[in-house]
């Protein structure tokens, strides 16, 4: 298994903080990619921020109230070995199906 | 970019003996060990550093060999390969990768005008010791420029080596060879192999080329001795070709499967010694028909076992256009029943 850290992004407008309202999730917990996983609140508004990715929760980073900067760590998944990389999915290997048959007279000759 | 944390591999201890690991695992631990024996080696690429790579290949690495030697580089592959250029003129050992087979393109010009030639053209005062990695075909269903075969391009190139492992235990060997060697050789790893395991001994190669585990690392491999027809594949493809091999067996057929591994050189001894016995032969490769490698093998096939052959050398190949993305893959890639048809083919050629 592979941990895999999210740190706050940028909000919108170059805001470089925010503040900690909610942990909608908790360590331990398998979430799901875009399911709203903490309440934020910057200097212009308060958001639900949904998750980036399925997988684990290892770790939250912030108590409610308290600030985090943007870039630093936010939350910190589990999620298998087997994970594709940016881009692509695992092939998975199945039995192979065929349709052709073959025929033929092998002279030995 | 996000950032991964994983716990290193465990440190192998000399004559491990044989364990079961992914390609990704047996690519990371054949890295982790030319770094430490060889304290001029570098290895670097787009999130090779801190993320491990996308494929995972590096994971650990920095944090184990340090920064100055495992390090992140802007998303500029040709300033990628043509600092690799200058790190093998100034005594480096530089493995480089593209992030994507796709990827390698803005660099075919330090590839083929400098790394290729830069031996030749300084009458070799300046060999080019770079082990370029590049993941390579298709199979992952990714997007366009993220899965490529670009073997026969490569090949075409002289001063270039070019070799693809197809299951972990070459891919480990292959790549402490590679990484060993004092010309530039380009280690075409096929991605969508990256993740099944299979058995790697791990006891260290002798310091020739031929090791009692891991066997002659420099021609050909027969994966499956067959009888009445050789499948000649690399990559990817050679899995593909042993279950062919394995249905075409329920047909009475009995075939070899002729695992190419180097494309430049490629082994012709092999090739003759195989079709020398089957009189048969269809080759098998992702890339496009037209002056692809499947040509050059069927010529070499045909030169080395004109007299014997039965048939005219099958080509089993993808099509004459642009790698497709994602879903269309399984309609390019050649499948079980295209090489099947191939076979038949063959197997019905009648000579006069």
């Amino acid at each position: 298994m592979a941990e895999i850290s999210f740190p706050l992004p940028d909000l919108g407008e170059g805001l470089i903080e925010a503040t900690v309202l909610d942990w909608l999730v908790e360590p331990g917990q398998q979430v799901e990619r875009n399911q709203p996983i903490v309440e934020l609140e910057t200097s212009k508004s308060a958001l639900e921020l949904p998750s980036p990715q399925a997988g684990k929760v290892v770790r939250i980073h912030g108590a409610p109230g308290e600030t985090i900067n943007v870039g630093a760590p936010l939350i910190v998944f589990e999620v298998p070995d087997d994970t594709a990389g940016i881009v692509g999915t695992v092939p998975k290997d199945e039995a192979p199906k065929r349709r052709v048959r073959l025929s033929a007279v092998l002279d030995e000759d | 970019m996000s950032e991964t944390i994983t716990e290193m591999p465990p440190v192998i201890p000399a004559a491990a003996g044989i364990q079961q690991l992914s390609m990704q695992q047996a690519l990371n631990r054949a890295l982790d060990e030319v770094l430490a024996q060889n304290p001029k080696t570098v290895i670097f690429g787009e999130d090779c550093g801190r993320l491990g790579g996308v494929f995972r290949i590096t994971d650990g690495l920095q944090a184990k060999h340090g920064e100055d030697r495992v390090f992140d580089t802007p998303l500029a592959e040709s300033g990628i390969l043509g600092m690799s250029v200058g790190l093998a003129m100034a005594g480096f050992h530089p493995i480089p990768e593209v992030q994507f087979d796709g990827f390698a393109y803005p660099a075919i010009n330090q590839i083929v005008c400098q790394i290729a030639r830069m031996n030749y053209r300084s009458r070799g005062t300046l060999p080019m010791p770079i082990t370029l990695r590049v993941p390579s075909f298709g199979g992952i269903r990714a997007p366009e420029h993220h899965g490529e075969s670009l073997e026969a391009l490569f090949a075409h190139v002289p001063g270039l080596k070019v070799v693809s492992p197809s299951n972990p235990h070459d891919a480990y060997h292959l790549l402490k060879y590679a990484a060993t060697r004092p010309d530039p050789v380009i280690f075409m790893e096929p991605k969508s192999r990256y993740w099944q395991k299979g058995p790697v001994d791990l006891t260290p190669a002798a310091a020739d080329t031929t090791a009692p585990d891991g066997g002659n690392l420099t021609g050909a491999r027969v994966a499956r001795e067959g009888r009445h027809l050789t499948l000649v594949a690399w990559g990817a493809m050679v899995s593909r070709c042993l279950q062919v091999a394995e249905l075409a067996a329920e047909d009475g057929i009995d075939i070899e499967v002729l695992d190419l591994r180097w494309l430049k050189p490629i082994d012709a001894e092999a090739l003759a010694r195989s079709v020398a016995k089957t009189r048969r032969a269809v080759v098998v490769h992702e890339a496009p028909l037209t002056s692809g490698l499947g040509a050059e093998v069927a010529q070499l096939i045909t030169q080395g076992c004109f007299d014997t052959l039965k048939a005219p050398v099958e080509r089993v190949t993808g099509f004459d256009v642009p790698y497709p993305s994602g879903d269309l893959e399984d309609e390019y890639i050649p499948n079980i029943d295209r090489i099947l048809f191939g076979i038949q083919r063959v197997l019905e050629y009648r000579r006069g």
